[in-house]
């Protein structure tokens, strides 16, 4: 039960357009914040970061033990490689398939559920059916079938991952759109001629856009985790490439001789899965406080 | 008019809103009396504190943000404020009943309308099973349902709005309320409609004897129900009078202008004398009268919070032209 | 037909004849059957002259939106046409359609709803503007304060958004966007009705200044009889989607003669405990669209009502110079 007086309050306090202002006034999530900062310098910079090729094999020096010599601080694996050089360039795959294959998810699926919402009617049906299949689809599957058929490789991961996640993203914006697209502005535009892309550009998609940050925010976790997955199912880079997922699998026969071969990288999957999380979690509040209550 | 016995005395009521913004004070410092049998009519715009004034009646003010900071509320000679939220829950559920502006959420869409009545007369005593229904039927053909045997197994979303609100209405009478408080129950409701459903209201009073408060907005619905009127603005009210007082000779400028500037149906005239200005937000009021920045009298005075002047007997008002007894 | 009218003067601007609006209901997944159809607005015909208003009043479900939709070229009409101009709707090309976009336009009745959130009140107001116009950006910032400035705000509230505005406020900014390209026509839908009672007399009285200064027609949707009466140089009552009773007010409200419209007149409440009105109670509730009674739709909750009104449908002729009516009592 909520009063019109208390309506009249919080219509005083919570427009929409002092959104970036609110932003800068809630306290920040620092935690998050600098892990997520730590993996983006580590992925621009590499190179200039890891003390060691990632690739160089050494196999005098295998199966080092975490501290057991100052130049190979998280030891080596069994080719006598650095694992924290590997993690760091690691960090560098991790940043572009996640980041490549959630644009592409993203961008297609958005545009199709504004589509969707917009237009309703059999374009509808047929989009939603479509997503419907994405989400009840098994990824993993999905992964092997395009291994299968176009081979492994960064670009086939990324594919397969944009395919598994474009329809969450059709699905969150054709809700938004069905909404948007009642108010009296949208039916005003139309009144007066304006173009339907326009329209929909214009009026519909920046009231879609704050749901797609937060869920983009929320997904990329998930992403992480499903590469890191598809690494260690050998469905993803090539064997031997730095990336985390393929790091625990090399580890997984020796884990309890040789442990640090995958505590390590399953660790860095981890923290950076959880400060998404986090973050996502803080961005949903901040950005969008109904979001919060209705869950 | 009704008998002078007071069965609800609002003695200087405060509720006030803490926010991060500031104090809001959305009912600031009102007192009426309600006497049996009569209807008092509390006009306002949205924002002058008329719902929260029935809300902090009923003890439902919303937490934390709302209190209810002064003032007492004598329900029968005891002061609600300081009854129990269970000796107030059982107050709302037979002495102050309320009936609310949009039957649509004042009804369990889950449930049929039968388990809703029965759910009402379940509360005050056992009965058995064939005699509640009887009165369930009773009560549904009080309010002019047609076929309410039927209708006792239908879902509230199979009747139409004003169907659904004389079910509220019925409900809420069901428990033989001495006071009713009814906020704005028309105004989702089509004219020919709200009419039926007025003249209702008055027929279940007159047998009943129930207090109503008719909080409103529409000068019509309170010149047809009303024997009393209190008019807010800004969570004062402004002014008080009988009802053929307050229309005969509107005593303060906001009343005044508000009944000028609302077209009639009887009348073919060219311009509305209209009132310039926004209505205020509540969290930036002036400190003298809130309807100065407004009004046409305004004089030095009105810097000042003007007191409640006698008119004549029975009819006050809050501004300062009337001062001296004028 | 239509008949002609006293305050309108030279030809019509808009004429709708006959305009039927059915929707089709349909039952069944895969094989859909037409299983009915929902008259929403079942044969309306009425005419507005340059510079009068004309109102449509009624009860909700009655049609008058659905019409006013219609003439905003948001929905076609399944049947009958639209005429603007002494053109049909239904034959225009595209610059025609062009053009009759820019000049017939719409304020609503909820200010929160009507302006996007998110765009300042420069870009709201010049919307019409910059799509049927090539203009410079002076030419907007020029046009724009001279717009708000028109309506009773100030030139410096064009970098503001929506929401630092009030009701009424934004009201103005409504009939400032519809204002932009001079239009012809507004369809006003309850301009006044979201508003607070203390603000809905500056807004009727605006939109009256703005008529005789810019000779602008209204196409008025309400429900408020005194509203309409204020307003109007014409008025047609609308019961399930046709017109049954039309005049100009003064007539309308002095001599009314369908039974509906007595009972409307009889349901507004008249703010003073001294008047009383004719008391005509109406029973029952609006019959449903889906399956409009036989004969006169009105039967069912007329007080009058014979056998002839259960099987044959009235017609709506003119009983006096400019009084239409569609009842069986005359």
């Amino acid at each position: 039960m909520v009063s019109t007086t208390t309506n009249a309050l919080e219509t005083g306090t919570s427009g929409i357009r002092r959104l970036p202002g609110q932003l800068l006034r809630a306290r920040l999530p620092w935690v998050p914040i600098l892990i997520l900062g730590l993996i983006l310098v580590c992925a621009a910079f590499a190179e200039l970061i890891a003390p060691h090729d990632p690739l160089a094999i050494n196999v005098l020096n295998r199966h080092m033990a975490p501290g057991e010599s100052a130049s190979h601080l998280l030891g080596t694996d069994s080719l006598g490689r650095d694992i924290l050089s590997r993690l760091i360039h690691g960090a560098r795959t991790t940043v572009i398939i996640s980041f490549v294959s959630l644009l592409a998810g993203a961008v297609v699926g958005t545009v199709l559920g504004l589509i969707s919402g917009y237009f309703g009617g059999w374009v509808d049906a047929i989009i939603m059916r479509c997503v419907d299949a994405a989400l009840g689809f098994p990824t993993v599957l999905l992964a092997m079938i395009i291994v299968v058929f176009l081979g492994t490789g960064t670009i086939n991961i990324i594919l397969a991952v944009a395919l598994t996640f474009w329809a969450r993203f059709a699905r969150m914006a054709r809700g938004d759109v069905l909404a948007v697209k009642t108010q009296d502005y949208v039916t005003l535009a139309r009144i007066t001629g304006v173009s339907t892309p326009v329209v929909i550009w214009r009026h519909i998609f920046p009231n879609v856009v704050n749901t797609l940050t937060v869920i983009s925010s929320l997904l990329v976790g998930q992403i992480i985790l499903l590469e890191a997955a598809l690494s260690f199912l050998g469905l993803g880079l090539a064997p031997g490439a730095p990336a985390w997922g393929i790091m625990v699998a090399e580890g997984r026969d020796i884990l309890i001789d040789v442990w640090w071969l995958s505590l390590f990288p399953g660790l860095a999957i981890t923290i950076v899965v959880l400060a998404f999380n986090f973050f996502g979690d803080w961005l949903r509040d901040t950005l969008d406080p109904k979001m919060r209550q209705a869950q | 008019m009704a008998n002078n016995q007071t069965i609800l005395k609002v003695e200087d009521l405060r509720t006030h809103f803490f926010t991060r913004s500031g104090v809001v004070k959305a009912v600031d410092g009102i007192s009426f009396d309600l006497h049996q049998g009569e209807t008092l009519g509390i006009v306002g715009e949205s924002g002058s504190g008329k719902s929260m004034t029935a809300w902090s009646i009923l003890g439902l003010v919303p937490k934390p943000a709302g209190r209810i900071v002064g003032g007492r509320i004598l329900y029968q000679g005891e002061d609600l404020l300081e009854k129990s939220a269970a000796e107030m829950r059982e107050i709302r559920g037979s002495g102050i009943c309320m009936v609310m502006q949009d039957p649509s959420t004042s009804l369990n869409p889950v449930f049929t309308i039968g388990n809703q009545v029965y759910e009402t007369l379940r509360m005050d005593s056992r009965q058995s099973r064939s005699s509640l229904r009887q009165k369930a039927v009773e009560i549904l053909s009080s309010v002019r349902i047609p076929a309410p045997e039927r209708r006792l197994a239908s879902f509230p979303h199979q009747m139409s709005g004003g169907m659904r609100q004389r079910v509220v209405g019925a409900i809420a009478m069901a428990r033989d309320p001495n006071v009713l408080i009814a906020d704005e129950p028309t105004t989702s409701l089509d004219a020919t409609i709200q009419l039926q459903y007025l003249t209702l209201l008055k027929e279940i009073q007159a047998a009943t004897g129930a207090a109503i408060i008719f909080i409103t907005h529409d000068f019509g619905i309170v010149a047809r129900m009303c024997d009393r009127v209190a008019v807010m603005y800004a969570g004062k009210i402004v002014e008080q009078a009988d009802v053929l007082q307050l229309f005969d000779s509107p005593s303060h400028p906001y009343t005044e202008a508000l009944l000028r500037s609302v077209p009639d149906l009887d009348d073919q005239t060219d311009y509305l004398p209209s009132i310039d200005g926004q209505p205020p937000t509540l969290d930036n009021l002036p400190i003298g009268c809130s309807f100065a920045p407004r009004c046409p009298h305004v004089f030095a005075r009105c810097e000042e919070f003007p007191p409640e002047f006698e008119i004549e007997p029975g009819h006050q008002a809050r501004c300062w032209i009337r001062y001296g007894g004028n | 037909m239509v008949a002609t009218n006293g305050a309108g003067n030279g030809d019509a601007l808009v004429r709708l004849d006959g305009v039927k609006k059915h929707y089709a209901v349909t039952s069944g997944l895969v094989l859909q059957r037409n299983i009915g159809a929902v008259k929403a607005v079942d044969g309306i015909s009425l005419t507005i002259f340059p510079g009068e208003t004309y109102s449509l009043v009624g009860e909700s479900g009655c049609g008058k939106t659905t019409t006013s939709r219609m003439v905003l070229l948001v929905e076609p009409t399944t049947e009958g046409d639209i005429y603007y101009e002494g053109r049909p709707l239904s034959d225009i090309n595209r610059d025609e359609r062009k053009s009759f976009h820019a000049s017939v336009q719409a304020v609503f009745q909820d200010p929160w709803s009507s302006l996007n959130p998110r765009m300042r009140v420069q870009s709201i107001i010049s919307e019409p503007l910059t799509t049927h116009q090539r203009v410079t950006k002076q030419e907007v910032r020029t046009r724009v304060g001279e717009l708000l400035e028109t309506v009773g705000l100030n030139s410096f509230h064009a970098t503001r958004y929506p929401h630092e505005f009030s009701g009424g406020q934004r009201q103005r900014i409504a009939i400032a966007r519809a204002l932009s390209t001079q239009p012809k026509l507004i369809v006003l839908d309850e301009p006044v009705s979201a508003l607070d009672v203390s603000i809905r007399a500056q807004i009727l009285n605006l939109l009256k200044e703005l008529q005789s200064s810019q000779g602008l027609s209204y196409l008025l949707i309400a429900h408020n009889l005194a509203t309409v009466r204020y307003m109007s140089h014409r008025v047609g009552v609308m019961y399930l989607g046709k017109i049954v009773e039309e005049s100009d007010p003064e007539t309308l409200f002095s001599n009314p003669m369908h039974p509906y419209t007595r009972a409307l007149i009889s349901a507004s409440l008249p703010a003073d405990p001294r008047r009383q009105r004719e008391e005509m109670v109406l029973t029952g509730e609006v019959p449903s669209p889906l399956n409009p009674p036989s004969g006169c739709t009105f039967h069912t909750r007329c007080p009058f009502a014979t056998e002839e009104c259960r099987t044959d449908i009235p017609e709506y002729r003119e009983l006096e110079a400019g009084h239409n009516v569609a009842c069986h009592l005359y």
